[in-house]
């Protein structure tokens, strides 16, 4: 057994000294330069990875501004008793709510209260508003 | 190629200088191709993945980073390239490798060291043939290329356990192999 594995570390000593020699090597670096310049392989500047970083990270805040505006502050309760459980619903127009069981009101009413808490500046509610008016 | 006069190549090479990118190919293109040559058993392939190599490198030098050797950086490079061509190749490697042997020396300037290579190539082939690609890898740059252990370990991205256990059977392969002998 041994004697088997002294001869396999052999053949593989002689075999780690035995390197094979790159033949034409100037050829071979002149094809790999040529390739370099002929194709004129894009290479990513540094900056750019830098100002995808960033812009990456303001799209991620700016998407978590938004949906933070559109959550009133004060609307998010816990509905559920259950230990463990919580269940949380936002309510986002707990205004236009109230009106309802304060009044009969329709739907298109609803949705036009709804418009109108929105916080960003609707330009839909402006033109159907218009509409109702005419 | 000392550490200084690389940094130097390396930063040149990252502001578009082909000519200190040229002297990183010159230093380091002998080493690549007998890896690739010893993972593969095949001049004409060994070449391609030279070439593979170094434009992968140029196109992707400023994400090198300086703290970690060079060469493990453009080894690991290599190796996987080694890596993706033993497990595609399997089918038609034969018949490819004996026409690929025969037009090298028809071809070849240096008659003499092409048929050295052929015949090295041909006893690696043979002792590794029943290896698995990830087996062939190891064993490749732990007992002919003779590359420590931690090192194999940032080229492949395996964890020194699995290294050994891939080299105790890749030894116990070709431990049989050469018994059949």
């Amino acid at each position: 057994m041994e004697n088997k594995e002294e001869k396999l570390d052999t053949l593989l000593h002689k075999l780690s000294k035995t390197a094979p020699e790159l033949t034409d090597a100037e050829m071979l670096t002149e094809k790999i330069m040529q390739k370099i310049k002929v194709k004129d392989i894009p290479r990513k500047p540094a900056v750019l990875i830098w100002i995808r970083a960033v812009s990456g990270t303001a799209a991620v805040l700016l998407l978590g501004l938004f949906l933070f505006q559109q959550v009133e502050p004060g609307t998010i309760a816990s509905t559920t008793k259950q230990p463990g459980h919580p269940e949380i619903r936002i309510n986002i127009d707990s205004v236009c709510l109230k009106n309802i069981n304060s009044q009969a009101t329709s739907m298109m009413a609803l949705y036009m209260c709804h418009l109108q808490q929105n916080s960003i500046k609707n330009k839909l509610y402006k033109t159907i508003d218009q509409q109702l008016k005419n | 190629m000392n550490q200084s006069t690389l940094t130097d190549l390396i930063t040149s090479s990252i502001r578009n200088d082909q000519k200190a990118f040229r002297k990183i190919v010159e230093g380091y293109q002998s080493m690549i191709y007998s890896l690739a040559f010893r993972m593969l058993s095949n001049e004409e392939e060994a070449k391609d993945t030279v070439q593979e190599t170094f434009i992968k490198v140029w196109m992707n030098l400023q994400a090198y980073n300086s703290e970690k050797k060079f060469s493990t950086w453009i080894y690991a490079i290599a190796t996987n390239l080694c890596l993706d061509k033993l497990k595609s190749k399997k089918h038609n490697f034969q018949e490819n490798a004996i026409d690929n042997t025969v037009l090298n020396l028809i071809s070849s300037e240096n008659i003499e060291q092409s048929f050295i290579n052929s015949e090295l190539g041909n006893i690696i082939r043979k002792l590794t043939s029943e290896l698995t690609p990830k087996q062939k890898i190891v064993f490749t740059l732990r007992y002919l290329e003779e590359i420590e252990i931690d090192e194999i370990s940032q080229i492949t991205g395996m964890t020194p356990n699995k290294i050994k256990s891939n080299l105790f059977l890749a030894r116990q392969t070709i431990r049989r192999k050469l018994e059949s002998l």
